[in-house]
């Protein structure tokens, strides 16, 4: 019924050609590392006190409020503080700061484990304690989607990778080939579907042969070309283009389980061997940088550490972007570092950008992947009408960015709905 | 080293309003040349129309835009800048393009200002406006502007106002005859008709809409949704109704239904935003459309559905409130319950449509005689008078393609059909016209029908402001020189020649003069003029008896009217022992119980006499005619024919009911046959009293 809702995704132009097929950098943490105590938008614990000696693999600090989290140092050194800091959360957070002795010297956090032989239950608890969080840009805490996976059908693994510019995943899929496999097995094993599907944008001609070809033994694994649109990637959209089905809230009510490609990456590397994520591949792109590529740098590496390894800024007023230039949020400082599910820095030359006033063309009304009328929700919040904007729903409003990308009139039309939706919470709590 | 911070999304799509606007211009530009190409190539139409064109679009455009600069000038904001957020210039594209081309540039001009302040402007300007300013500027010219027109820009009958005139309906037949007026159904979807400037293309329209929706610059929802739902419905009252299956088509295709669906209706400020909510706007434009057709006083409804739905898009948006997914049932089951409550309403009331009479769509009866004009309500009325040799009335026809069809379009027809009658048989100078029963609800065109009738009386027939399908001959009876002498009459193209020839007392030619009113201008009339000036000098000075008419040097392309003079020269020559004698025009009835009814008129040579013996019911028995005086051969002859025969057919009819005007008349003998009808009439009334 696409006639009744509109297309709820558009082709945007994705860049990807500026790091698709440019080597992997490896830009070399400095001296002083700073690993960041947070897990998505939630602050952990540190379990490490100044003074304190460790070694790449050593807990540092965890969450544990009802999810489970550890994280753990990518360096070996010694605690010189723990200090607040900014961080991708586009808020200031502890940071463990690590004095980096070079040596990089390796302290197992625990064994590898062979997932064959593995019980679930065993392979779920290996998996939290290995602090494997979702890789796609949320952080969220990938054991929690496997506790109990009731009446599931389909694994999905998202390689879809929608958001323009980065291609980290598909750096690290073709670098990691044999991983992936281990990991999709694993996954697929943990999460009792019937079948898997590796998602993949059709335009990745070249690759689909290669992931085809490594999965050409697995049973029940499929791969599964996708539209090259935004948002693909998001679960929803992915669980529908695939399944035909829309859910409330999880998509374990469509009867499927959504992990990113990189996080059964990131899983397979510990079930292999025994080390948690310590190491991430990032793409750097954008017009506001000199050179465009992935790096491969540690956990804790900061941003301007990895832009001056690219050559520098290739102007003075850029925007800084943690992740793509869709979700990710601009940062007003390069002294933040890459954390366990960070994957793209995006640097854009900064334009200013004049809005017209609406043309109620609908638009975005059309291209909300949530099924949200936008405009709507401005207008109604512009005349302080709560009601009507908790009736259009503005609360499932994922903040993909879509209505701003396709408004002519040039209007910052998801930044409106973030007040709409701060102004419903708020309203809430009266 | 500056960081900027912006909220996310920090990309964008490279469409902008800047550039939806450029593209929608364009588009309309594409349909502008393509009236310009049908102006210039058009029949009856030409250079001037196009450049008439352009200047009205100019003049829209230079109206919207000064009158936006005024406007921000005022409100002290930057001029420049708001002008080029505002797109002015659209609305005034759109609204040239809805306009005749016969508007006048004034009417224009107001309503474009009009429609930039109060359609758009005081509603907070760009996006904010309730009403679509096109729409709403067209609306102000319909109401305000319908005379405003320049007159010497002629515009047909379009196809939708002679189809609304027939009430919506028409049989097979009739619209195969309608149609090809128009050079078909496919030539209406080209769109080489007389319609507005922008509206007959239907298929440069659909052209530039593909290309439109193809760039994302409207939404092919509202143009699939207003298109389906009228051919749906068109197809189910045409069924109702025994329509072919043109009928949809035709409703396609006529008036503003294809510039409204791709140029008005997808206006995204007046639209609902959701994708549901724009099916249902295109849906309820479609019914109004339908509606106002099928039932409603105008004789387009694409115009007033547009504005109505845009009153109604609040109340759509309010419908659609919701997450469109989670509500998608629910907008299906709306859409499908207004779709089929729409259908239904209109078939409903499609089986109470009945056919009108059709009046303006029959070609309109070409006469020759004397045209005049006068301004009607729409624009110009003319109305032509023939008249027979005797300057007596025997057809008018008046025309005024621009009258609103069901009132002044209507009138006209009305006198075509029977308020003109009265006049016919009636001299044109003493006709009075002030007696014409008007039309009520129509003065102005009525008005505008007597006046154009008294220029003809007055010889004032207005030779230049001729419309198509009339033409005025020089009137004749004024330049014709009157001599006495002996006339003949023959029948040439378009009626009676006659010609009369002077002699002097010794049978020598004088003077030929040779009339023919009826002939037709630029050849008949011209050859007689011909003759008049040149032709017939060389037979003055030479006796009539031995004059040899056929060495008259016959005009080339007027054969029939050549041969005519010819004969009636002939008929000179032979009746030459009598002349007519010009006697006051009498008549006379007197009773004799013994011989019957008697009634006298002047005939061509003297007094005709008609006797009607009648039965003791007043049934005629016999009736006989007498002439004494008649050229032999000729009126003579008549008489004799009308005694052998003519009369019969009268006789068994009750006196009181015989029309004697059905008296077949014998050619060559006018005169002598008008003046028996007339001492028969004389007699006729004679018995009355």
């Amino acid at each position: 019924m696409s006639f009744l809702t509109g297309p709820m995704r558009k082709h945007l132009n994705g860049h990807k050609e500026l790091t698709n097929h440019e080597d992997v950098l490896k830009v070399e943490v400095g001296n002083l590392v700073k690993i960041p105590l947070l897990n998505g938008n939630a602050p952990c614990t540190p379990c490490v006190k100044e003074n304190d000696v460790v070694k790449v693999g050593t807990l540092i600090g965890e969450r544990n409020d009802h999810f489970y989290v550890p994280l753990y140092s990518s360096v070996s050194g010694k605690v010189v503080k723990i200090e607040k800091l900014m961080s991708t959360a586009l808020r200031p957070v502890e940071h463990v700061v690590i004095e980096n002795d070079g040596k990089y010297e390796v302290e197992r956090p625990f064994e590898p484990l062979n997932y064959e032989s593995a019980s679930r239950e065993q392979l779920v608890d290996f998996m939290k304690n290995a602090g494997i969080v979702g890789c796609g840009g949320a952080g969220f805490p990938t054991y929690v989607k496997y506790l109990k996976p009731q009446n599931i059908d389909l694994l999905i693994i998202n390689a879809v990778e929608c958001e323009p510019y980065i291609t980290a995943d598909y750096k690290l899929m073709s670098e990691n080939i044999d991983l992936l496999v281990t990991g999709v097995k694993a996954l697929f094993k943990m999460s009792c579907a019937k079948e898997c599907k590796v998602a993949i944008k059709v335009t990745k001609k070249d690759f689909i042969p290669v992931l085809e070809k490594a999965f050409a033994n697995a049973q029940g694994i499929s791969v599964f070309p996708v539209p090259d649109v935004y948002p693909m990637g998001w679960e929803r959209t992915l669980v529908y283009e695939i399944t035909k089905k829309r859910y409330d809230k999880l998509p374990a009510e469509a009867g499927c389980i959504v992990s990113n490609a990189t996080t059964a990456i990131s899983f397979a590397n510990a079930l292999v061997n025994g080390m948690p994520i310590v190491e991430k591949m990032v793409t750097v792109a954008g017009d506001g940088v000199k050179k465009n590529c992935n790096v491969s740098v540690r956990v804790g590496t900061n941003a301007k550490e990895i832009v001056a390894a690219l050559g520098g800024y290739a102007c003075d007023n850029v925007l800084l972007i943690a992740g793509g230039p869709m979700m990710g949020k601009t940062i007003t400082t390069d002294e933040f570092v890459i954390g366990t599910y960070n994957n793209a820095l995006t640097i854009l030359k900064n334009k200013d950008l004049e809005p017209l006033k609406c043309l109620r063309c609908g638009k975005c009304s059309d291209h909300c992947p949530a099924g949200l009328q936008p405009v709507r929700i401005n207008n109604a919040k512009a005349a302080h009408d709560l009601d009507t904007v908790a009736a259009l729903d503005a609360m499932s409003c994922i903040e993909c960015g879509m209505c701003t990308y396709v408004c002519p009139s040039k209007i910052n039309v998801t930044e409106g709905i973030r007040e709409a939706k701060r102004l419903l919470a708020l309203k809430k709590k009266k | 080293m500056k960081f900027t911070f912006k909220p996310s999304p920090n990309y964008r799509d490279s469409q902008s309003t800047q550039s939806i606007m450029r593209d929608l211009t364009i588009g309309l530009l594409v349909v502008f040349a393509f009236s310009l190409f049908y102006y210039v190539t058009g029949e009856n139409l030409g250079v001037s129309y196009a450049l008439r064109a352009c200047g009205l679009l100019v003049t829209s455009v230079i109206s919207a835009i000064v009158t936006e600069a005024i406007y921000f000038a005022i409100r002290k904001q930057p001029i420049v800048k708001s002008i080029k957020g505002s797109f002015g210039w659209v609305t005034a594209i759109i609204l040239t393009l809805m306009c005749p081309i016969n508007i006048s540039y004034y009417a224009l001009a107001i309503s474009t200002i009009l429609a930039i302040v109060f359609g758009k402007l005081v509603f907070g300007g760009f996006g904010q406006n309730i009403f679509n300013p096109a729409a709403f500027g067209r609306a102000i010219i319909m109401a305000s502007f319908a005379g405003s027109v320049a007159v010497d820009f002629a515009t047909s009958a379009t196809p939708t106002a002679s189809f609304a005139a027939s009430g919506w309906l028409m049989s097979n037949e009739t619209f195969n005859s309608f149609i090809a007026q128009f050079g078909g159904l496919s030539e209406m979807f080209i769109g080489r008709y007389p319609g507005a400037i922008g509206e007959t293309s239907a298929l440069v329209i659909l052209l530039v809409g593909a290309f439109l929706v193809y760039r994302k610059v409207i939404d092919w929802k509202v143009i699939v949704a207003y298109l389906g739902t009228i051919l749906v419905s068109t197809l189910g009252i045409g069924l109702v109704n025994g329509q072919g299956m043109w009928y949809p088509i035709f409703h396609l295709l006529t008036g503003g239904v294809m510039f409204g669906a791709v140029f008005m209706l997808t206006d995204p400020v007046t639209n609902p935003t959701s994708s549901a909510g724009r099916i249902i706007f295109g849906i309820g434009a479609a019914f109004f459309t339908v509606l106002i057709r099928i039932k409603g006083n105008l004789p387009e409804g694409v115009l007033y559905s547009i504005l109505l739905m845009n009153m109604l898009t609040p109340l759509i948006e309010r419908l659609t409130t919701g997450n469109q997914i989670k509500i998608a049932k629910k907008n299906l089951r709306n859409v499908a319950i207004i779709f089929v409550a729409c259908l239904a309403i209109l078939l409903g009331v499609s089986t109470t449509m009945e056919a009108k009479e059709i009046t303006i769509n029959e070609p309109v009866e070409e006469i020759d005689g004397i045209t005049g004009t006068a301004q009607g309500f729409g624009g110009e009325v003319s109305v032509t008078v023939a008249t027979d040799e005797n300057g007596i009335i025997t057809k008018i026809v008046a025309e005024g393609a621009s009258e609103t069809p069901n009132l002044g379009g209507a009138a006209i027809s009305t006198f075509n059909s029977e308020g003109f009658a009265k006049f016919e048989g009636v001299a044109l100078a003493d006709a009075d016209f002030d007696t014409l029963d008007t039309v009520t609800g129509s003065t102005v065109t009525s008005e505008a029908v007597i006046e154009a009738l008294k220029q003809t009386q007055g010889g004032s027939a207005a030779t230049e402001e001729v419309t198509e399908e009339t033409t005025a001959p020089e009137t004749t009876e004024a330049t014709v020189e009157e001599i006495d002498g002996i006339t003949g009459t023959a029948n040439g193209f378009g009626g009676e020649v006659s010609v009369t020839v002077a002699t002097d007392e010794n049978g020598i030619i004088t003077k030929i003069v040779a009339e023919g009113a009826s002939e037709t201008p630029g050849l008949g009339l011209d050859a007689i003029e011909t003759f008049n000036n040149e032709g017939f000098a060389k037979f003055e000075g030479v006796a009539l008896a031995e004059a040899d008419f056929d060495t008259l040097d016959t005009v080339t392309g007027s054969t029939v009217t050549s041969e005519a003079v010819i004969e009636a020269l002939k008929q000179v020559q032979a009746g030459s022992s009598t002349t007519e004698t010009t006697a006051p025009e009498t008549t006379e009835a007197t009773t004799d119980e013994n011989a019957g009814i008697v009634g006298t008129a002047n005939g061509f040579g003297g007094e005709v006499t008609v006797t009607i013996s009648v039965d003791e019911n007043g049934n005629i028995t016999k009736i006989e005619a007498e002439g004494a005086n008649e050229t032999a051969g000729l009126g003579l002859d008549a008489i004799e024919t009308f005694n052998n025969e003519g009369f019969a057919k009268f006789e068994g009819v009750a006196l009181a009911d015989a029309d004697f005007s059905t008296l077949d008349t014998v050619t060559g003998s006018t005169v002598t046959s008008d003046a028996v009808v007339e001492a028969a009439q004389a007699a006729q009334s004679a018995a009355q009293q």
